[in-house]
């Protein structure tokens, strides 16, 4: 009885995995199928195996447009807002975590409040700021400013959150054999918060991976484009080369979806729970 | 609050004084500044090139001044064939002929007829009058008159105030500048005595000092204002005995060109931030606050440190923007006055109103898909069925991948969080892909059903599906990890506990799991709303807002009102509208929880 039980939920159970996992998985092997299906039009048929296989698609996209150049501008772009978004994410997070001050709560509570302003608000304003106050129109380094900045808030709660969960008798008997302050937030609290640090690491340099709006407003030169907007550029109203579109397209999120998946062992403990088993 | 430390007060009264002499030296200068504005009105043709100053020892040489033009005027007009000087007047012969003159008067027209037979050629007399006026010993003009406004002639007025004219500083500013900090200083050293009656007498004060500075500013454009005016007498006495002379002569008349006063009254927007800061800064004074303010700075430096390159970065490039997107929100900013002098715009609060909001709440219209409270309904609507598809899944999905026997967990947790990897624009694009008529594999999978393919994009509601189906495959896996993350944190003893406490599964998923599971989801719903209320990707890329609009988001409709219609002031406004829909929400929900949390503990 109790087996029989345990058997229907057991394939009730990966009933619900598959199915739903067919569907979370089913659009992304369509865009491999017209990825590599070559330059003929799209068919209604539901299978996922292209009639012929070629690689027409990627090689248009690598001979005829400056694909390489605008992913050589996607990654500046992403790692450069990666590393100086998580330094100051880390020294902020860790002040926010560790010392108490006043304007603690209300800087933390002003960080959330900035989730909630509408980016179509600050498009105008910040072009201002970067194009007529530090002239970095058409410059990647005006973008990377932007992206660091904007992914700040949501990277110092993150952060925040994993370090609270580091005890502090760990600093306190690194305090007691001598240690400063500094060596403390190098030595111990950052090695210990790997997983959350991995974690807003990979999310900054997916908000800068991803964005476009701000990226088309600020660069005006195609040999400056990033990859979002190299690629909307292909596909334009995107209308007849979903061909390119799906080869390119597949290029773009690849090394995004590989990082993921290397880093996604520590998204959960990395986002939630602490890094030190009590 | 006592003020105890010595040397707060004096870093107080230095910084005080530090802030009145920053007000006066930019009273002072903006004075000069005025005038020199009003004086040096640009035109299309500018002949700026033609003034000379001179040293202060070759102050009445005319004749090095007139020179000196003329050098100019030659290097930049290469027309001008002739220049004569003739005691203090200049003519210019250009190639067509036109001789110019200055300062005419019925012997300058002789000496210029003269100067025309030299020439053999036709001689037009009035294009424009060079003339140099000097007025009492401080200020010394030159001004460059256009008489005659041609097609494809526009001249300029310069008067030119000579380096080092100083403009009288009036009483008031006196009473600012020495009576004030006296004052001030009087009552920081005597508030022992005063107590709590020094803070009344400090308001007090406050007061008159912004009474002053407005007054003093007003002042300030009453006197530019005279100024002027007598100036423009001045032009309009010479024009008038030039013009009788021309009269005199049989030429034509030629009307003299209206002067007006080329600046706005606008009020100086740095001299009352200075003004409100030194406010502020004294009003540390009177109440400890900046004793205090210091010693805490001083106390968590440290914390400040730390915190201070992020929080600058934020406040510059979020807060900032943020708050002159507010102030864009208030003014008709559009096209027409984009790329101005967006100092100026935003420092004149004639430009400042709450026309955009009056006509973005004014008519209530549900049938109108551009209308705002149907956009705002459909938002609502959107972010509410997203986020019920999200939560329940995610949740379900969590429970059951929580099961450690589970086999294959790993791979299927991988494959559920492939959406959230994929960068949502292409995934956005994807699934446009997907739901098209012809290609999509939907309708492909609704024939494979036995039924008619459906235009998704022409009817509201299948258009709404299908943003939502993309939203809400993009959405889940978030929730699912928060989820997860909770679950796998509950601690196994109490399951154990409850079962010995003889309750179900059920009773312990109600009574250990939600309870547990909440503390982690309210946050993750809360910044999933808010992301969805604003998820602009989707809309913009698979529906595009269409059917005509009827599926665009507040966001969406913002981007467009501010992007393809360059309407910014009304964009923006509509933005703010919609962060108040959200801080209401924010503020909404934080007294819920904190109003159902106590339940648990």
């Amino acid at each position: 009885m109790r087996n029989k039980k345990t058997l229907t939920k057991k394939i009730l159970t990966y009933l619900i995995l598959i199915i739903v996992t067919g569907i979370t998985v089913y659009p992304v092997l369509w865009v491999l199928k017209v990825a590599f299906g070559g330059t003929s039009l799209l068919s209604t048929s539901l299978s996922l195996i292209p009639e012929k296989i070629s690689l027409d698609n990627f090689r248009i996209v690598f001979t005829q447009k400056p694909f390489f150049i605008w992913l050589r501008n996607s990654l500046i772009v992403s790692f450069v807002t990666t590393i100086s978004s998580l330094f100051l994410a880390t020294t902020a997070a860790y002040a926010f975590s560790r010392f108490r001050f006043p304007g603690q709560k209300s800087g933390m509570m002003a960080l959330l409040v900035t989730q909630m302003f509408p980016g179509v608000l600050m498009i105008i304003p910040q072009f201002i700021l970067i194009s007529e106050v530090l002239h970095l129109y058409g410059s990647l380094w005006g973008l990377v400013i932007i992206y660091s900045t904007t992914a700040l808030p949501f990277s110092i709660w993150v952060l925040k959150g994993y370090f609270d969960t580091i005890p502090i008798s760990l600093e306190e008997s690194a305090t007691i054999d001598g240690a400063s302050k500094g060596r403390i937030f190098w030595q111990i609290i950052l090695p210990l918060s790997k997983p959350s640090i991995a974690i807003t690491g990979l999310f900054s340099f997916m908000s800068a991976w991803n964005e476009f709006i701000l990226a088309a407003t600020f660069l005006d030169n195609e040999m400056k484009y990033t990859l979002p907007i190299g690629l909307r550029e292909m596909v334009g109203e995107f209308g007849a080369e979903w061909g390119n579109f799906a080869a390119s397209s597949l290029l773009v999120a690849i090394p995004v979806v590989v990082m993921f998946m290397l880093f996604q062992k520590f998204l959960i403990s990395g986002l939630t729970a602490g890094g030190v088993k009590g | 609050m006592m003020v105890k430390h010595r040397s707060w007060r004096i870093v107080a009264i230095i910084l005080t004084a530090v802030i009145f002499i920053l007000i006066y030296a930019r009273l002072v200068n903006n004075s000069e500044n005025r005038l020199k504005q009003i004086f040096t009105g640009d035109f299309a043709y500018t002949i700026a090139g033609l003034t000379a100053t001179l040293e202060e020892t070759e102050r009445d040489s005319t004749e090095i001044l007139v020179q000196r033009i003329i050098q100019q005027f030659k290097s930049m007009n290469r027309d001008i064939q002739e220049i004569a000087y003739i005691e203090d007047r200049i003519f210019l012969a250009h190639t067509d002929t036109t001789l110019i003159g200055s300062r005419i008067n019925k012997e300058i027209f002789d000496a210029q007829r003269e100067l025309e037979k030299n020439f053999d050629s036709a001689v037009t007399a009035e294009p424009y009058v060079i003339w140099r006026q000097a007025e009492g010993p401080e200020t010394q003009f030159d001004l460059y008159y256009p008489v005659r406004e041609d097609e494809g002639f526009k001249g300029t007025i310069q008067i030119k105030i000579k380096e080092g004219t100083v403009i009288p500083i009036k009483l008031n500013h006196a009473l600012i500048f020495f009576i004030f900090p006296i004052l001030t200083l009087l009552l920081i050293f005597t508030d022992r005595f005063l107590g709590k009656f020094n803070t009344i007498l400090a308001i007090l004060l406050f007061v008159l000092l912004i009474l002053m500075i407005n007054n003093n500013l007003k002042g300030q454009m009453i006197e530019t204002a005279a100024h002027w005016d007598s100036y423009k007498a001045g032009v309009y006495e010479e024009v008038d005995d030039y013009l009788r002379d021309n009269t005199e002569a049989g030429l034509p008349r030629t009307e003299a060109p209206d002067l007006e006063l080329p600046f706005k009254d606008s009020i100086d927007v740095w001299n009352y931030t200075l003004s409100i800061l030194a406010i502020f800064i004294l009003l540390f004074i009177f109440t400890g606050m900046m004793e205090n303010f210091f010693e805490t700075i001083l106390k968590h430096r440290l914390a400040y440190l730390y915190i201070l390159p992020a929080m600058f970065g934020v406040f510059l490039l979020v807060f900032f923007p943020f708050i002159y997107g507010i102030l864009i929100g208030f003014t008709d900013y559009n096209l027409t006055n984009f790329g101005g002098n967006l100092i100026e715009y935003f420092s004149n609060l004639e430009n400042y109103g709450f026309d955009n909001f009056y006509n973005i709440l004014r008519i209530i219209n549900f049938r109108d898909y551009s209308n705002f409270y149907f956009t705002l309904t459909h938002t609502v609507v959107w972010t509410i069925s997203n986020l019920i598809f999200h939560v329940s899944i995610g949740v379900v999905l969590a429970l059951v991948l929580n099961d450690a026997t589970l086999k294959g967990r790993t791979v299927f947790r991988i494959l559920l969080i492939l959406p959230w990897a994929i960068p949502n624009y292409i995934t956005a694009l994807i699934w446009r892909g997907m739901f098209h008529k012809q290609f999509g594999a939907v309708n492909g999978f609704l024939e494979l059903l036995g039924f008619e393919s459906i235009s998704w994009f022409t009817q509201p509601f299948t258009s709404f599906l299908a943003n939502l189906a993309t939203n809400v495959w993009l959405g889940f896996p978030f929730m699912m990890i928060i989820a997860l993350g909770a679950l796998q944190s509950i601690p196994k003893e109490l399951y154990e506990a409850s079962a010995i406490d003889g309750s179900s599964k059920w009773q312990a998923f109600w009574n250990v799991t939600v309870p547990l599971l909440r503390p982690a989801m309210v946050p993750a719903i809360i910044l999933g709303t808010i992301w969805t209320f604003n998820q602009f990707n989707v809309i913009y890329l698979v529906s595009a807002g269409g059917p005509d609009g009827a599926t665009e988001l507040l966001i969406t409709d913002a981007y467009k009102y501010a992007f393809e219609q360059y309407r910014y002031g009304y964009a923006a406004a509509y933005c703010i509208i919609i962060f108040a829909v959200l801080l209401g929400y924010g503020m909404f929900t934080s007294r819920i929880t904190k109003a159902t949390s106590g339940a648990y503990e």
